[in-house]
């Protein structure tokens, strides 16, 4: 018999999955309702795209049902799981639109053309779109270690299991993309609404 | 910019999580409904309706409709026998040694060769 959603709040992701691939339906909808907003958000920050971005959560919280009934609980947090596929998935799509764009990965400028449109956002007053704009300029990797850091709360090593590097690796990127980042605002702290306050 | 209104930036991103429409949050949950294993063990309603009644398990344990159908055919066949006699009948217990058909049931001998015994004894 299903557990009612209250009967959930305390459960673990891992044992929620163990729980769903029992065919508890309740822990079906309580871990959907956990993580879809999470997996949704961390994709659209990296692809810029909400379309783009459905399609891979779908696809990752997909792939998570399936591996369900093999899933080994104390080898790995769902979450971490969750946001390395996401992360390929993403990146995957990424390459995909710079092919299209006929230009070598290797000939990426280190600052993407979306400092414009940051700057175009920014005069508009919007905090969060100008944040996200600049947030799109930044390399993919700095991108995904200054997200999952600053904006997802995650720590450090989980970041380095997630991007499959070390930690001192994820605090030299995560260092790196927030003073692009810093780079990228500066000047526009009128129109980001801190005139006045420093 | 500063580091702090960097860090404040950050904080109303955190504090906005993207919402995902009810479209979208359908679609996952009908992935997740589809992928999902079925329960190791039978719902309560389900055992409930397959739960038999007395005549179906005794019939069940008679061999069902077929074995049934044999049983009712051998007690027909036993009460004709009885009931007609037939010449093979009358003439397979004539040639045991007694007349079944026209002996009165109270001079039946059941055991006859146990006469001698007695005899012996």
């Amino acid at each position: 018999m299903d557990m009612a959603l209250d009967d959930l709040a305390d459960v673990s992701d891992e044992a929620l999955l163990v729980l769903y691939a029992n065919g508890d339906r309740a822990a079906a909808r309580s871990l959907i309702l956990r993580l879809t907003p999470r997996v949704l958000g961390y994709a659209a920050r990296l692809l810029s795209d909400r379309a783009e971005a459905e399609d891979v959560a779908q696809e990752a919280l997909l792939r998570l049902w399936r591996i369900a009934p093999d899933w080994r609980q104390g080898e790995a947090k769902v979450t971490t799981w969750l946001y390395r596929v996401v992360t390929n998935l993403c990146m995957d799509r990424l390459r995909g639109r710079q092919r299209r764009a006929s230009t070598p990965l290797e000939d990426a400028p280190e600052m993407a053309d979306a400092a414009p449109a940051a700057v175009a956002v920014m005069i508009e007053g919007d905090r969060m779109r100008a944040l996200d704009a600049a947030l799109a300029a930044l390399p993919d990797r700095q991108r995904q270690a200054v997200i999952l850091r600053h904006i997802e709360g995650l720590s450090n090593p989980e970041i380095a299991a997630i991007m499959e590097i070390g930690v001192e690796a994820v605090e030299s990127l995560s260092a790196r993309g927030k003073r692009a980042l810093a780079a990228l605002l500066a000047g526009e702290r009128k129109a980001l609404g801190y005139e006045g306050e420093g | 910019m500063k580091n702090e209104d960097l860090d404040g930036l950050f904080a109303d991103l955190r504090n906005a999580p993207l919402a995902p429409t009810s479209d979208f949050m359908a679609r996952v949950m009908a992935d997740a409904l589809a992928e999902q294993p079925q329960p190791a063990l039978p719902p309560r309603a389900a055992i409930a309706t397959t739960k038999q009644g007395l005549w179906p398990q005794i019939l069940g344990a008679l061999g069902g409709g077929i074995g049934m159908a044999g049983l009712g055919t051998a007690m027909l066949a036993g009460l004709w026998v009885g009931f007609t006699a037939p010449a093979p009948f009358a003439g397979l217990s004539s040639a045991l040694g007694q007349d079944m058909v026209n002996t009165p049931v109270e001079q039946v001998d059941l055991l006859a060769s146990y006469d001698s015994l007695l005899i012996g004894g």
